[in-house]
């Protein structure tokens, strides 16, 4: 005899198992999801921390360490070359076959622009990016340094080009603008006001995220947490293979 | 109370990230009172010639081409005219040159004295005055002891046979070409 109330619990425990079963099955669709899409950001999460640390470290890439940064002919010989790279200055006579450093009391680091004077063949200056304005007056063997009222590195200033007229009219292009000198370099006009107080925000930035900002040692810590995100990548791996593995076995 | 540990702690990494970018360009931050004097001249030279019997300054102005000489040699102008160099001696024995100098680290000057010893190698540094509130720790014995036995030809250089000092940069630069150009000018002035 059949029982009409019965037939109806029935009817509705298959309901709700069927139910769970769907819940269950978007459950397991998503969690699947969840861990593609984590895998696929550990990769990238990977790949940009080894990038970083070989980027921070170019010679572990084998890269020549000794980046030619700038380079100028000297006007009056074309077998007179100077070369800036970012830990000093080198000179050629030989129209660069052979290449010396040039001796200076401060090490001539991140040379980025050389000029000559237009017509006056002794007369060059050199652009260091952190520590200012050098200048000769006979031809690269005897620098000074140019008065531009701060020290770059100090104030968060770059550096970076320089243009010399025949009367040593001085233009210097910086990262807070342009600064130009009429009486070689005894004093400076800043231009382009609306430039000159932006705070410059893209080094500020890449040095933050380089580490370079707090010092060269800071680096290291970057590369330190870098270190630990690989391992962190790997080590979630390994341990959801082992749980992967681990549920198959009992299923 | 991890929330507000938290918080302090991303306060002041801020801070202390955005601090540099204010203050007035060229000026040092650093007033009188961040002046230090560590020695005097008669304490530096008593440190350097402990054991003198007699120490004198000697004045050497050097000739255009001795100018040029040492120029060269450094790769740098040299604006001073004349060079003041100390001599001690005990009985006959020549105990070496002292020579005090001057070079900008950060804003303003660092005094030091550099000794050199008859062979014209460097005995001893000594910081005597610091006036600024950063870089100070150039004037500790375990650095300035790296440049015991530098000679003219050594490079004197940051990297090379200097390692420098995180956070104090300028200053060992400015002890660098300090010891350089005292090496160059002992080298002029008293041609072995």
């Amino acid at each position: 005899m059949a029982i009409p109330g019965l037939k109806r619990l029935r009817l509705a425990e298959t309901d709700t198992l069927g139910a769970r079963r769907r819940s269950k099955a978007i459950n397991e669709q998503s969690r699947k999801l969840h861990r593609q899409v984590g895998a696929a950001i550990a990769l990238i999460v990977s790949s940009l921390s080894v990038t970083g640390v070989l980027l921070n470290h170019p010679g572990m890439l084998g890269a020549p360490a000794e980046r030619t940064l700038s380079l100028a002919v000297n006007p009056a010989d074309p077998n007179h070359l100077i070369r800036g790279t970012r830990s000093s200055l080198y000179a050629s006579h030989d129209a660069g076959l052979t290449w010396s450093e040039v001796p200076m009391l401060f090490p001539a680091e991140k040379a980025v622009d050389i000029a000559y004077a237009p017509g006056e063949s002794e007369t060059v200056y050199v652009v260091l990016q952190d520590m200012g304005l050098i200048r000769s007056y006979d031809g690269g063997y005897v620098w000074e340094k140019v008065p531009i009222g701060f020290v770059p590195v100090v104030e968060g200033i770059r550096l970076d080009r320089i243009a010399v007229t025949a009367e040593e009219r001085l233009s210097l292009w910086t990262s807070r603008g342009l600064h130009v000198s009429e009486d070689k370099g005894r004093s400076w006009k800043r231009l382009g006001a609306s430039s000159v107080d932006a705070f410059d925000w893209y080094t500020f930035i890449h040095q933050l995220h380089t580490g370079y900002y707090f010092g060269a040692w800071f680096v290291y810590v970057h590369d330190f947490a870098a270190v630990g995100l690989i391992g962190l990548v790997v080590s979630g791996f390994i341990i959801w293979r082992k749980r992967n593995g681990k549920s198959r076995r009992e299923a | 109370m991890r929330q507000l540990n938290l918080t302090l702690l991303v306060i002041s990494f801020a801070v202390a990230t955005v601090s540099p970018v204010f203050g007035q360009l060229g000026e040092s931050p650093d007033g009188p009172e961040h002046v230090v004097v560590y020695l005097t001249e008669e304490e530096a030279l008593a440190k350097a010639f402990p054991k003198a019997d007699s120490v004198w300054a000697e004045v050497w102005a050097p000739t255009e081409e001795q100018r040029r000489s040492v120029q060269r040699k450094l790769g740098w102008r040299v604006a001073d005219s004349t060079f003041t160099v100390h001599r001690g001696v005990k009985g006959r024995q020549d105990l070496g040159y002292a020579v005090m100098a001057n070079e900008i680290g950060l804003y303003k000057p660092i005094t030091f004295m550099v000794h050199l010893d008859i062979e014209q190698k460097v005995s001893a540094v000594h910081v005597m005055v610091y006036r600024e509130s950063r870089g100070g720790e150039v004037r500790r014995r375990r650095f300035l002891s790296q440049y015991d036995g530098k000679r003219v030809s050594s490079p004197v250089r940051i990297n090379r046979d200097i390692i420098g000092i995180s956070g104090a940069t300028l200053s060992v630069r400015a002890l660098n070409a300090g010891v350089k150009k005292t090496l160059a000018i002992i080298e002029a002035a008293y041609p072995e």
